[in-house]
């Protein structure tokens, strides 16, 4: 009786407590914050450290070794701090939705997997306290007694009813509950101090009675096996320690100010050191005094067993205090996050009047859901270590960190990787853990794989190995949105996010649903009102949803980088666009040229029918002459207009010494009615190419050649520098430097005839075969074509 | 700020590599070097005092 009276004394003070740091409003000292970190130290530090130590020495202090190694980087987390103030993130969950392009696919799926693992850790709480309940009542190896007189499921209401009570009292954007955090602080001190207390009576009432007790514990062995379950645990709880939900909930959200992370960066690993000391002595202890009892309940047993039941319920209210302070945030951090990513998109789809106040009752719902989901797990789950079960739970958390720690720090982390990497995470942990605690005939885990390591261990390593290396390929793989490329900016480089442009009058009634009057009035009058309301509803719904409903009201004001861009790129459009009008305005008084003489002519032979035979077959001659240059013309037209559109070409291998014959012969007639001479050196120059193309450019070349040249061409092909290479020289005028360029742009000439597209067409052929064309040469000119050398067998001349 | 992080990070490595810990004969003295190691990471993450460790502003 005089439990149950403890029970709902300790229960009513923690009540009073809540109720007192609610009305004091925000409690900003870093002592209160430091001590509801230790939230962390739940039952199974209280009751399960004790067990462990029994079995494996000093193997409990990984645990806590962990979050001590992740404190010493505060530096870096700082900056989670400052992102989830800015975008009033509550959670992992709402971290990863808001910073993969506001995905709420990625979030609801975080959230429900983050509830899957974490039922067995409340439902350890709720172990522990039925396990200690009945202890102290006298009953050892009873049944366990009927569910309604169970005291775990009393408790477990009860606890609904205090975080319904000062976790959602009301919508409150900025998620903070000073009561809550005061009560949580203030467990931690009580079971901090009743650890201690009982541990120095026991030693005091062994060193007084001078009692025998084994002063060597176990020894951690020097195998690689141990050192490989040694340094995963410490690494994994290095990471539960950041993606516990309740973790992020006193450590991000309920930061008033960064200073108090940097005092609680020691003052918790220290707060972790104490609680951690009595552990071994009162693990000796109960080794030596009470052998064959559950070591999960020395710490009970021992003050009971040196004759102080006062004692005894010292210990019972520090496990209980240690339990209960975890259901309560643990639950209230679960149900903001189930609010915030499950149902705040279903709510805002309905067409409910008051969708705020719908929000909160369910988040009251599922607060009681949650806890009655724990209860059931506890009383149908088989019977497992207190440690087993926290570790489980572990390994879940930890899932969320390469998807978390990628989008901290790492801009080029993709939604579609960190999915597949956390559903693969979570598919090996419940394969190895979380199955085979519920069902461990069906379900044997890694166990068989690897039958040294610790199933946690190999666990915790497959899985998070697999998550990571799924999340670093699927970035790379997959491409990523617009929204995503630019979220990412605003979290890896802090970026501020999107302004946003709307008509006050419009938004108001949309966000008066969820805002208060004052705060909307203060917003109006803000310049930066819009974005603040977004943030502030980040809080209420979740960042994704908040942006979903800002966007249906408000258009995004673009940001200067965009603007620039856009600047750009109209800028390089209006170039190509003047280009475009100077290639139409050249080609047409090009096409004119030949028009006017072939129409003069035509008219003269029209209007003269008695023009003399002689003077008529002449001007036929010139007509037939113009019409060929207008139909050359037009052909080389259509020819730069199909490269430029995107080369059609084959590819086939090819020898530029046997192209450059094809092309001599070709030209042989035109070359000797100038009285040209050529040389030529023809070595092997092999490349992958279109060959009537590339026939058409060395054509082009040596008919340029045979205009300019005063009496010699030489012809070259070789290779060098794995390029194959084509010469074409003459001893012409030569093309003087400043031109060297010009004379590849679209009708441009050096001297009269030709269409002046020969070159530029030249050009595009090179460049279409990835190669460059150019032109050198002090006297004369030298035109140079060369292109990749190619792998594969000439075709031959 | 975030270079003396990371060096105290890899010194907390290092104390508690598997490695060091087997080296002391027994349990309880794996238990002693381990609380220890742990202090000295505390104390140096505070900051010694005397090297005049600013407190909370207020």
């Amino acid at each position: 009786m005089s439990l149950l009276l403890l029970i709902l004394a300790y229960l009513a003070l923690l009540f009073a407590l809540g109720l007192w740091g609610e009305g004091r409003g925000r409690l900003r000292s870093p002592w209160v914050y430091t001590l509801s970190l230790g939230v962390y130290a739940t039952a199974w530090t209280f009751y399960g450290s004790v067990g462990r130590a029994t079995q494996d020495g000093v193997g409990f202090l990984p645990i806590y070794l962990g979050p001590t190694l992740g404190l010493l980087l505060w530096p870096f987390w700082l900056k989670l701090l400052r992102l989830a103030k800015r975008h009033r993130l509550t959670s992992w969950p709402d971290f990863l939705s808001a910073r993969y392009g506001n995905d709420r696919l990625l979030g609801s799926l975080a959230a429900l997997l983050l509830i899957l693992g974490l039922l067995p850790y409340l439902a350890l709480q709720l172990k522990a306290i039925s396990q200690s309940f009945i202890y102290l009542q006298g009953s050892t190896g009873g049944p366990q007694p009927q569910p309604l007189e169970d005291v775990a499921l009393y408790t477990a209401l009860a606890l609904a009813l205090f975080t319904v009570l000062f976790g959602t009292r009301r919508l409150d954007p900025l998620e903070r509950h000073p009561g809550l955090v005061l009560a949580v602080a203030f467990e931690s001190l009580i079971k901090l101090l009743a650890f201690l207390v009982v541990a120095v009576f026991v030693l005091w009432k062994v060193f007084q009675l001078e009692l025998s007790l084994p002063w060597e514990t176990e020894r951690l062995a020097p195998s690689l096996e141990a050192q490989f379950n040694w340094s995963m645990l410490i690494l994994l709880s290095m990471l539960a320690f950041f993606f516990l939900p309740r973790q992020f909930y006193v450590m991000v959200v309920e930061n008033e100010q960064e200073e108090h992370l940097r005092q609680a960066a020691w003052a918790f690993p220290l707060y972790l050191l104490l609680i951690n000391l009595p552990v071994l002595p009162l693990s000796l202890a109960g080794l030596g005094l009470l052998p064959g009892l559950n070591p999960d309940l020395f710490v009970l047993a021992l003050p009971l067993h040196l004759g102080s039941y006062e004692l005894a319920l010292l210990a019972f209210l520090g496990g209980f205090s240690a339990a209960t302070a975890m259901v309560v945030v643990e639950a209230l951090a679960l149900s903001i996050l189930i609010s915030n990513t499950l149902l705040s998109p279903l709510v805002l789809r309905s067409p409910l009047q008051d969708p705020g106040q719908i929000l909160l009752n369910l988040r009251r719902v599922t607060v009681v859901v949650l806890l009655i989901l724990a209860y059931l797990y506890f009383r149908f789950s088989p019977e497992a270590s207190l440690v087993q079960m926290g570790l489980v739970s572990f390994v879940a958390a930890a899932q969320l960190a390469p998807a978390g720690l990628l989008g901290l720090f790492w801009k080029e982390a993709g939604r579609l990787g960190v999915m597949l990497g956390m559903l693969a995470g979570y598919a090996l942990w419940a394969y190895g853990l979380f199955l085979p605690g519920l069902w461990p005939e069906v379900f044997p885990g890694f166990a068989s794989w690897f039958p040294g390591l610790d199933p946690v261990a190999q666990t915790a390593f497959l899985s998070l190995g697999a998550n990571l290396a799924l999340a670093v390929l699927g970035s790379y793989a997959f491409a990523k949105s617009k929204e995503e490329a630019r979220q990412a900016q605003v979290f890896v480089l802090e970026q501020a996010p999107p302004a946003y442009q709307a008509d006050w009058e419009r938004v108001r009634p949309v966000l008066g649903r969820f805002l208060e009057a004052g705060v909307l009035e203060e917003l109006a009058r803000s310049p930066e009102g819009l974005e603040k309301a977004e943030a502030l509803l980040a809080g209420v719904l979740g960042p994704a949803s908040a942006r979903l409903l800002m966007a249906s009201v408000a258009q995004e004001a673009p940001r200067v980088e965009e603007v620039v861009e856009a600047v750009e790129a109209y800028r390089s459009l209006k170039e190509l666009d003047q280009l475009k009008d100077e290639f139409i305005a050249t080609v047409s008084h090009e096409l004119r040229t030949p028009l006017t003489a072939i129409r003069s002519f035509a008219e003269l032979l029209h209007m003269r029918p008695g023009m003399p035979e002689e003077e008529r077959r002449e001007f036929l001659r010139l007509l037939v002459e113009e019409s060929q240059r207008l139909s050359r013309l037009v052909n080389r037209v259509l020819d730069l207009a199909e490269l430029q559109a995107g080369p059609g070409l084959k590819r086939e291998p090819l020898d530029l010494a046997s192209l450059a014959q094809e092309a001599l012969k070709l030209s042989a007639p035109l070359l000797a009615e100038r009285g040209l001479g050529v040389e030529t050196r023809l070595e092997p120059a092999i490349l992958e190419g279109d060959h009537d193309r590339l026939l058409q450019l060395l054509l082009n070349l040596l008919s340029n050649a045979a205009r300019h040249a005063k009496s010699r061409v030489w012809v070259r092909t070789y290779c060098e520098g794995g390029k194959s290479r084509l010469e074409v020289e003459d001893d012409g005028p030569g093309v003087p430097p400043e031109m060297r360029e010009a004379i590849f742009e679209s009708f441009r000439k050096l001297g009269k005839g030709g269409t002046g597209l020969g070159l530029a067409i030249c050009r595009r052929i090179a460049q279409a075969h990835g190669g460059r064309l150019w032109v050198e040469g002090e006297e004369g000119a030298r035109f140079i074509l060369e292109v990749e050398r190619g792998t594969d067998t000439h075709r031959g001349g | 700020m975030k270079l003396r992080s990371l060096f105290l990070f890899a010194l907390g490595l290092l104390l508690f590599s598997y490695p060091l810990l087997y080296l002391p004969p027994g349990g309880l003295a794996q238990a002693v070097y381990l609380f220890a190691a742990w202090g000295l990471l505390i104390v140096l993450n505070r900051g010694l005092p005397s090297r005049g460790n600013e407190e909370e502003p207020r």
